[in-house]
């Protein structure tokens, strides 16, 4: 009996889960957690790194959507919706959490500082280690904290991920045009931050840039 | 192309993605231009920041379900607690002026005066009075007296006021 419910939440439609977890079904609202959990941990790991950080916001992620279950009303994806919970819920804690602090070429490690040397010196020997490795995304972090969290999340979904500017508008809640102009002056204020950042490995005598 | 546009065009799009006409115009303006060759090497830098962070892929662990339902249940718990307290809140008011009610209507039936028998005035409460001995079979005090005797007692003081 309880393998053929669980079998016929399985092959449930979104929109059919969402009403039966809306009203207190809590294998529907499992089966839920089952097919989004990995996207909204995919959506938490854009504005944190940490496992622990990420569980947490997920959890809380789908604290809220059960609440607000009732809001939905099947008009766009079930994934949709869940990923601008999401979104909002990741945007709001950072708020929360602090003001995006200014960078400073200074603050790099010896390893961030190899990394860069070793990309401005246009060898590609350990591309593969350096890019997927801890020093590349501590460094990312770094220079992606000086731009609001908005932007950032921005900037990750199309550019690190390539996601198409429609999904991240569906994500957002934000229009096309929002998203192209908020992405640009994104790019321009973080090209900008970089740039400062090269100049000052070359003239190091200049000191703490901003 | 014009410094300010090929600035512009690398904001928008890196060369590598953008159109061949458009990435050879931008190559070619970078070639003869430090500056804006030192913008496109940003960009790129830029560009590989974003996707080194964007690496990163966390997977729910197996426990994470178990959690969300647990942290569900918790909160209606705790919703379910809140809701007494508000009930119990607004229900405070009604239950301390009942509590008074009762505590005022105590006081009165333990320190108000006792009331008196307005039908047999003091005389009611005597102990020694006719109806009382009459009716009073039990009473410890004539105990030795019988029903006949005190008949006959009363009837001889009526006697004596000249009753017939």
């Amino acid at each position: 009996m309880g393998s053929k419910l669980a079998v016929e939440v399985e092959h449930a439609s979104d929109i059919d889960l969402a009403r039966q977890a809306g009203s207190g079904d809590e294998l529907a609202f499992e089966e839920i957690v089952r097919r989004y959990g990995p996207r909204v941990f995919r959506i938490a790991g854009r504005f944190f790194r940490q496992r622990s950080a990420v569980e947490e916001i997920s959890q809380e992620v789908f604290l809220r959507a059960y609440t607000q279950l009732g809001t939905y009303e099947g008009r766009g994806s079930f994934e949709g919706w869940i990923s601008r919970i999401a979104t909002n819920t990741c945007l709001n804690e950072i708020r929360k959490a602090k003001r995006h602090p200014e960078f400073y070429a200074a603050d790099l490690t010896d390893d961030e500082e190899n990394w860069l040397e070793t990309r401005l010196a246009g060898s590609s020997l350990s591309d593969d280690y350096f890019e997927r490795g801890i020093i590349a995304a501590d460094l990312a972090d770094k220079v992606l904290g000086s731009i609001s969290p908005e932007d950032r999340v921005i900037l990750i979904m199309l550019d690190g991920e390539d996601l198409p500017v429609k999904e991240v508008c569906e994500i957002t809640g934000w229009s096309q045009s929002k998203v192209k102009i908020r992405a640009m002056r994104a790019r321009r204020k973080l090209r900008k931050t970089v740039e400062r950042m090269i100049n000052s490995r070359r003239t190091p005598a200049k000191g703490r840039l901003r | 192309m014009r410094c300010r546009q090929v600035r512009k065009a690398i904001d928008e799009q890196l060369p590598d993605a953008a159109e061949a006409g458009r990435r050879l115009a931008i190559l070619a303006h970078c070639e003869a231009c430090a500056e804006c060759r030192g913008v496109l090497e940003a960009a790129e830098m830029t560009a590989r920041l974003i996707q080194a962070r964007s690496f990163q892929e966390i997977e729910p662990s197996p426990f994470f379900r178990t959690r969300v339902l647990a942290a569900i249940r918790e909160r209606g718990a705790v919703v379910v607690r809140r809701q007494t307290e508000r009930l119990w809140s607004s229900a405070r008011v009604i239950v301390a002026s009942m509590f008074v009610v009762v505590v005022v209507l105590l006081a009165m039936n333990l320190f108000a005066p006792k009331p008196v028998d307005r039908i047999g005035g003091e005389d009611a409460v005597r102990r020694d009075s006719v109806e009382r001995i009459v009716m009073d079979d039990n009473s410890t005090a004539d105990e030795s007296l019988t029903s006949g005797q005190v008949l006959d007692t009363v009837f001889a003081q009526g006697d004596s006021y000249g009753i017939d």
